[in-house]
């Protein structure tokens, strides 16, 4: 058999490397944002003009890191709704309480934001803790309402309370992160990537520890996870607080960067409490890689589309010209429904996610690929299973067990924890 | 959203590489295109925003036309708001940032404004108000002047001038209306807490009795408890500040034909097309407007919005005035200074008085509490009070612009 040396000899490489593909193109995605900035005076798009092109460049770094703040947001939602399954549709209460108590101590007291933003994410922690504790004793759509309910008791809080958190208006004058404004954004792009990177870091071990697949059982079966000693309140309150903390902390840093401001519109409205949820679904709920490519993928889908003109051409390969799409209404006048149509063709052919879809495509080429290298019927006639590698084990097994394990791939939240 | 718009269909456009080319008038030295962007809430749809986007294009079609700057051309980029301090912000970056404007105007809501004056001090870029009200805006011009110069507010008054006007327009009128005692009715959103303050402060000194004060619920559609209470204080007239709540109101205040007269600022009711709108329910209604359809505000008033409803198949609100005199302003200032550097247009501005289509715009100084508003008084920005009267938008009030007079319901003897 022909074998394709190039992709094999990639392919030998990654694999030799002891990590699996998954996590070598997740560093490879962290590298490419690490050296963006980098790539100044380059353009980057889906190779159709005009549409979704990036020019690398202050502007774009600003937007990334909104899109990266928000990441961070929908990561930490994942911790408590996509692992424990104690869906949370008020989590904006947390980012909210980072970035408004960081705010406040900045703008009243004159707290610089570097010692401002950990009180705030304290205060955050402090707020799971508050809603957590009795919530989390409560099941299924019990919980949901709390958390529902939670964000609208803040908001009007604050507009009861508008002389000092402004009402609808939100509070003004806020010091930039380090005196780090719009003009500095460079810095400010990495900064949000460094937090983001050790926010991944650190969710995606716990996540993987002993305590992440209490949080899995707790989703699948709450009373075998008490049958078995364990207390669930107890892991399902710590995830809470951790999830809380870092909500507070995105929060925090989001209202002391150029792009965020402590307003409600923008930390805890039902848009922003619902565009968390979708983020997370959308990138693989229970996964947090998911939710962290999901936020990002969000807010760049939506500065996309907000940027489209009123009219879209498409260029037909191979010939200067190309067929000018003018739609009845202008495609900016509807970028919110060809959002919400985009998140929900994704979510019916994407059921588990984008990051579940890559990864079963990923695999779907390795098969290929390496099945091109090997002879795969054994020289007694049977088919040889790869024991190297669990994901090729389907080959050997009876097509219901395989039809149950792809079943299995897009709908379990444990797919990163082979 | 983005739409751009090169004013240049009657020639004089030839030269809008952006390259710098030696301009005319001034003798200075001007880019073969001045760009202005606009930020303004929904443009294809809100009758608001739209105002803004097509003042603006007006302007710069006008401009290039006539060739007011030998060799360059103006050039319009419109972005969308919807309205949300986040996307305000943003779009605000990608007009400065991306498409490198000279100028920027529009902004209609106070919350938007507000969460771009940190950008507009950052970005230095000259930017002039042409829909939000907020005070706020103007303090920080005030308080620290180096930071905030840049921002202008080219209309309407302040919300607390805004007031201030209600009062005035009370305290002349007064006679002819028949008012001797009003029920004051505010909603509850962030502009009318200024104006709540200047009526507090003084309707007292009108003489004008006030019969009750309600600062109602936002998003409040239900009037008939609230007009109750108005019949039932004995007032003469229900004074009002609502935009977001205003046809409701006036549609019930219409249908059960209550025994109190309606006027003040209503938002909604400035619109030329409302009365189509909502049936004639407006009809006998009072409101404050910076300039309708037929008022002559001054010379250039009725030329503007017939021009307005030529090109566009319409008549524009307020903010249409306000954006278009703005837009031609600055075009004059950079003109005369023969630069678009922004600090000395801060300057040219600042001494700047121009006869628009909304009155003479002059702005207060950096040392009044009002830094860089446009000032109200009656030779400069003075707003009228229009009454709907079957269909048209009849001015009452101050009396130089007046169309006709104030009418009773008739329903009320």
């Amino acid at each position: 058999m022909s074998s394709d040396t190039v992709s094999g000899g990639l392919f030998e490489r990654l694999e030799s490397s002891g990590l699996s593909l998954r996590y070598v193109l997740g560093l490879l995605g962290l590298v490419f944002m690490a050296v963006l900035p980098l790539l100044s005076e380059f353009e980057l798009g889906i190779g159709i003009p005009g549409v979704f092109v990036f020019a690398v460049d202050n502007l774009l770094l600003l937007k990334l890191t909104g899109a990266l703040y928000f990441g961070m947001f929908a990561m930490s939602w994942d911790v408590v709704s996509g692992y424990t399954g104690q869906i949370s549709f008020g989590h904006g209460v947390f980012f909210a309480v980072g970035g408004y108590t960081s705010a406040l101590l900045n703008i009243e007291f004159g707290i610089a934001p570097a010692l401002a933003v950990p009180v705030g994410v304290v205060l955050a922690a402090v707020t799971g803790l508050v809603i957590g504790v009795p919530a989390l004793r409560l099941r299924g759509p019990y919980l949901s309402l709390v958390t529902l309910v939670a964000p609208l008791i803040l908001l009007n809080v604050f507009i009861w309370q508008s002389g000092t958190f402004g009402g609808e208006r939100g509070l003004l004058g806020e010091d930039y992160f380090l005196g780090l404004g719009s003009d500095a954004a460079l810095e400010v792009y990495y900064i949000a990537l460094v937090l983001f990177t050790l926010i991944f870091a650190l969710l995606f071990a716990v996540t993987r520890s002993d305590a992440g697949r209490v949080f899995t059982a707790i989703r699948e079966d709450e009373d075998a996870v008490a049958a078995a000693g364990l207390n669930p309140a107890k892991f399902k309150t710590f995830a809470f607080v951790l999830s809380a903390a870092v909500g507070g902390l995105a929060g925090a840093m989001f209202v002391h960067s150029p792009v965020g401001g402590a307003r409600p519109s923008e930390l805890m409205s039902v848009i922003v409490n619902v565009e968390v949820i979708i983020a997370a679904i959308l990138g693989g709920m229970g996964t947090i890689v998911g939710a962290a490519i999901g936020g990002v993928f969000l807010i760049l889908l939506q500065d996309g589309l907000s940027n489209l003109g009123d009219a879209l051409t498409i260029p037909i390969p191979g010939t200067e010209t190309g067929v000018v799409l003018t739609p009845p209404i202008p495609f900016s006048q509807m970028d919110f429904l060809l959002f919400a149509v985009i998140t929900l063709v994704l979510l019916l052919v994407l059921p588990g996610g984008i990051v579940r879809a890559g990864i079963r495509g990923g695999r779907r080429v390795l098969r290929r690929v390496r099945s091109d290298r090997e002879d795969p019927v054994a020289t007694d006639g049977g088919r040889v299973e790869d024991s190297n590698d669990g994901e090729n084990a389907d080959a050997g097994r009876a097509p219901e067990r395989a039809v149950y394990r792809n079943y299995r791939d897009a709908l379990e939240g444990d797919d990163d924890e082979h | 959203m983005s739409t751009t718009d090169t004013g240049d269909e009657g020639g004089g456009g030839d030269n809008d590489s952006g390259d710098n080319s030696s301009g005319g008038g001034g003798g200075g030295d001007f880019p073969g295109t001045i760009k202005i962007g606009v930020l303004a809430p929904e443009p294809g749809n809100d009758p608001i925003g739209g105002s803004i986007a097509n003042g603006a294009r007006l302007a710069a079609q006008q401009l290039t036309d006539d060739g007011f700057i030998e060799g360059t051309s103006f050039e319009v980029v419109v972005e969308d708001t919807k309205e949300d301090p986040g996307t305000g912000r943003t779009k605000y970056r990608e007009l400065t940032q991306g498409e490198e404007v000279h100028m920027t105007t529009g902004v209609f809501t106070s919350e938007v404004l507000l969460a771009i004056m940190d950008d507009i001090a950052s970005e230095q870029t000259i930017h002039m108000t042409s829909g939000a009200a907020t005070p706020e805006a103007s303090r920080l011009v005030h308080e620290e002047y180096d930071t905030y110069k840049y921002h202008f507010r080219t209309g309407p008054i302040n919300a607390y001038e805004l007031g201030v006007n209600m009062v005035d327009f009370l305290d002349a009128k007064r006679e002819d209306l028949g008012w001797e005692s009003v029920a004051v009715l505010v909603e509850d959103y962030e502009w009318t807490g200024p104006v709540q303050d200047a009526l507090d402060e003084n309707l007292g000194d009108t003489g004008v009795e006030v019969a009750m004060e309600q600062r109602y619920a936002s998003g409040t559609e239900n009037f008939s408890p609230i007009y109750d209470d108005v019949e039932d204080s004995g007032a003469d007239a229900a004074f009002i500040a609502m935009a977001h709540t205003g046809t409701p109101a006036i549609v019930q205040w219409a249908r059960q034909q209550r025994n109190f007269e309606f006027g003040g600022i209503h938002v909604p009711m400035q619109l030329p097309s409302y009365y189509e709108a909502v049936d004639g329910a407006c009809n006998y209604a009072v409101t404050q407007n910076s300039a309708t359809p037929e008022s002559e505000v001054t010379e250039k008033t009725v030329p503007f919005s017939d021009a307005y409803n030529e090109e566009f198949d319409s008549y524009p609100v307020y903010t249409g005035y306000i954006t278009y005199d703005a837009v031609m302003q600055y075009a004059e200032v950079v003109k005369e200074l023969g630069t678009l550097d922004a600090d000395e247009v801060v300057t040219g501005l600042e001494e700047s008085s121009y006869t628009g289509t909304a009155g003479t715009i002059s702005y207060y100084p950096p040392d009044d509490e009002f830094a860089h508003d446009v000032v109200y008084a009656e030779d400069k920005v003075d707003p009228v009070f229009q009454q709907w009267q079957d269909g048209d938008q009849t001015v009452i009030y101050p009396d130089k612009f007046t169309t006709g007079d104030y009418v009773k319901p008739e329903w009320i003897q």
